[in-house]
């Protein structure tokens, strides 16, 4: 924008020096008309003294008054001559003095010579044609003649002079004009190619942005460039773009999650049809067997054991699958009472005490009860699981340690035993679901899902599960809650 | 442990006990009950639910002798050692997945020609199996007698059984 304001006085002076020079030559125009002028009075003026003279020198030498005629009318009409010619010869002070200086030696002519001379003529014409006066009067008007050359030259040289200056002025300055235009010009050119650069281009390349971007590529980005609106223009349409990348991106991220939550929950329900289908496969299997085929009492007995402890665990592996279901969905409601997480440890322990004589269970609880705020069922349901699998996985039995403590703001339970304890590549994705490693090979019930549910009922207390285990030398795992505010 | 578990049920009359380790079932003799003395067919199976192990030897009934493995390479090491007539085998095995185990036999020049019954809860992996060189494909839960049929055909095509 600087640069159109520069133009435009650019073109302002170019203008303004042509008005100069147009100026100046109409001012020596004048100067010239002016001289010519005065050169012409001066002239008539030199033609009045020589009417003058002539009349003199006639009726002095003839003595006859009609030879007087053109001295008396050049007499009558030369003050009038005399005022124009100091009237137009008074542009400059010389030129006023040189005239003033003429004017002064016709009057004294006029005045001191030929006005007596006439007089003396009239009276005693004898005395007026002495050699004397007729040279005295020639002399005179030689000296006014040559008066009359010499101001006529000066006018001349000077008018010259001033002509030749003004036309040199004038030259100079169209010649200035004529530059200034053409470099105006110039800057036009040049200001329609800025303009071209710096709006047309960047425009024409939104443009063609908008068009990559229409057609798909939102990693389409514009080189940041231009000024003002143009650079305003570059960086909205960048930041749209970001925007409709970022969205789009978002989109996928979504629609792959969407996409990796359909895979899980369809991977889930095959591993549910599965985990179904092996004690369903007892129960079927054995049915068939007794209906089928001739067995013994003792076998009879047998089978309908397995029969029915395979239905249980199948009905153990649907309450199961129901909460795994309801807590991944965030449908299990947990009741937010008061619990003795010390008392709920301590009936879980009496429970789990008098189904297994192999091992010894060693409880450790405080004086005062573990309060926290919760859901007594659920948090019976993590401490029953622990348990269960504390003595499960120690098939040679021993001793399992449960501890309940309170630390700072939690309520910590651990439960440690000293059975097979966990490999360490099954470590990492023991909270999975159907994580089982050799259980199963090694006879040891279960449906794979109880820490997985351990860990989300936990988790819905606002508490983390964690544990330690060496392989062949037993596990601790201990989950801790924060306590119940005191209201 | 490994050879604890292995075990086997004979039919009436082999003398032997069920719980008696292959390496020494091997070596003593056998005595047939049919009306050649042809020896007695040996089927391993290899599964780790125990019920269904127990499951699997009333479903082919008396007439055989069986080794039973829990996992995979227990199952290999077995079938390589008693170099059975025909190999149940489930595909969900801890250690090593059936479908290991069952590329392992096909490679193997001693139980390449071994006829498999892959049995599974995995229901759709019946192709799979067959591709993987299994010779049947008997989905959980199963009826005794299907598996009976399997076994019993499967033995006649290898013309071993009579």
């Amino acid at each position: 924008m600087a640069g159109s304001a520069l133009l435009a006085l650019l073109v302002a002076a170019a203008f303004g020096i042509l008005v100069y020079a147009v100026t100046t030559l109409d001012d020596a125009t004048k100067r010239e008309r002016h001289a010519k002028a005065v050169t012409a009075q001066t002239l008539q003026l030199e033609k009045l003294m020589l009417d003058l003279d002539t009349g003199l020198r006639g009726f002095v030498l003839t003595g006859k008054n009609d030879l007087l005629r053109p001295w008396t009318s050049a007499r009558a009409a030369l003050p009038g001559r005399l005022d124009a010619f100091r009237r137009l010869a008074s542009t400059t002070a010389d030129e006023r003095r040189r005239a003033e200086s003429l004017i002064t030696a016709i009057n004294q002519y006029v005045n001191d010579y030929a006005e007596p001379v006439v007089e003396i003529a009239r009276t005693t014409p004898a005395a007026s044609r002495t050699v004397i006066v007729r040279v005295e009067g020639a002399e005179e008007l030689a000296g006014i003649r040559s008066r009359f050359g010499n101001f006529l030259s000066t006018e001349n040289a000077l008018s010259a002079a001033r002509t030749s200056a003004a036309q040199r002025r004038s030259d100079e300055a169209i010649a200035a004009a004529v530059a200034g235009l053409i470099a105006s010009a110039l800057l036009i050119t040049g200001f329609g190619f800025y303009l071209a650069r710096s709006i047309a281009r960047p425009v024409r390349e939104v443009a063609e942005g908008a068009a990559r971007l229409a057609g798909g590529d939102l990693a389409t980005r514009l080189k940041p460039q231009g000024s003002g609106e143009v650079e305003e223009l570059t960086d909205a349409f960048n930041r749209m773009a970001e925007r409709l990348e970022a969205s789009r991106r978002e989109l996928e991220a979504q629609n792959e999650r969407l996409r990796e939550s359909e895979k899980a929950k369809s991977e889930l329900v095959s591993v549910v049809a599965h985990e179904l289908r092996t004690p369903l496969a007892s129960v079927l299997g054995f049915t068939s067997v007794l209906r089928q085929r001739e067995v013994t009492d003792e076998q009879r007995r047998e089978y309908l054991g397995i029969i029915e402890a395979q239905a249980r665990r199948l009905a153990a592996l649907v309450n199961d699958f129901l909460d795994v279901q309801r807590l991944e969905e965030g449908e299990l409601s947990i009741a937010k009472e008061l619990v003795d997480v010390g008392s709920v440890v301590r009936e879980q322990a009496e429970v789990f005490a008098g189904q297994s004589p192999k091992h010894l269970l060693d409880v450790s609880l405080p004086a005062t009860p573990l309060a926290v705020r919760g859901d007594s069922n659920r948090l019976a349901q993590v401490v029953a699981n622990l348990l269960s699998n504390a003595i499960k996985y120690s098939p040679q039995g021993g001793v399992v340690r449960v501890t309940g403590e309170r630390e700072d703001s939690i309520v910590r339970v651990s439960i440690q035993d000293e059975g097979v304890g966990i490999p360490a590549e099954l470590q990492r994705e023991i909270f999975g679901k159907f994580v089982r490693g050799q259980a199963t090979a090694e006879g040891i019930e279960g449906s794979g899902l109880g820490l997985a549910i351990s860990r989300s009922l936990v988790e819905a207390h606002g508490g983390s599960i964690n544990f330690e285990s060496t392989k062949g030398r037993g596990s601790t795992f201990w989950f801790e809650i924060p306590t119940a505010s005191p209201e | 442990m490994r050879e604890g578990l292995l075990r086997c049920r004979c039919e009436e009359g082999c003398g032997f006990s069920k719980d008696e380790p292959t390496s020494e079932y091997r070596r003593r003799p056998v005595v047939s009950s049919g009306p050649e003395p042809t020896a007695v067919k040996t089927v391993l199976i290899c599964e780790d639910d125990s019920n269904l192990r127990t499951l699997v030897r009333l479903a082919l009934g008396d007439g055989y002798r069986f080794f039973e493995a829990p996992d995979g390479p227990s199952g290999l090491a077995l079938a390589h050692r008693t170099q059975p007539d025909l190999i149940v085998l489930d595909l969900m095995l801890p250690g090593q997945s059936g479908l290991e185990v069952l590329a392992e036999l096909r490679r193997a020049d001693d139980l390449a020609g071994t006829p498999v019954i892959v049995i599974s809860a995995w229901s759709h992996s019946d192709e799979t199996a067959i591709e993987a060189g299994a010779d049947r494909f008997v989905a959980k839960p199963f009826d005794p007698n299907e598996l009976r049929d399997a076994a019993v055909a499967l033995l006649e095509d290898d013309g071993v059984l009579d």
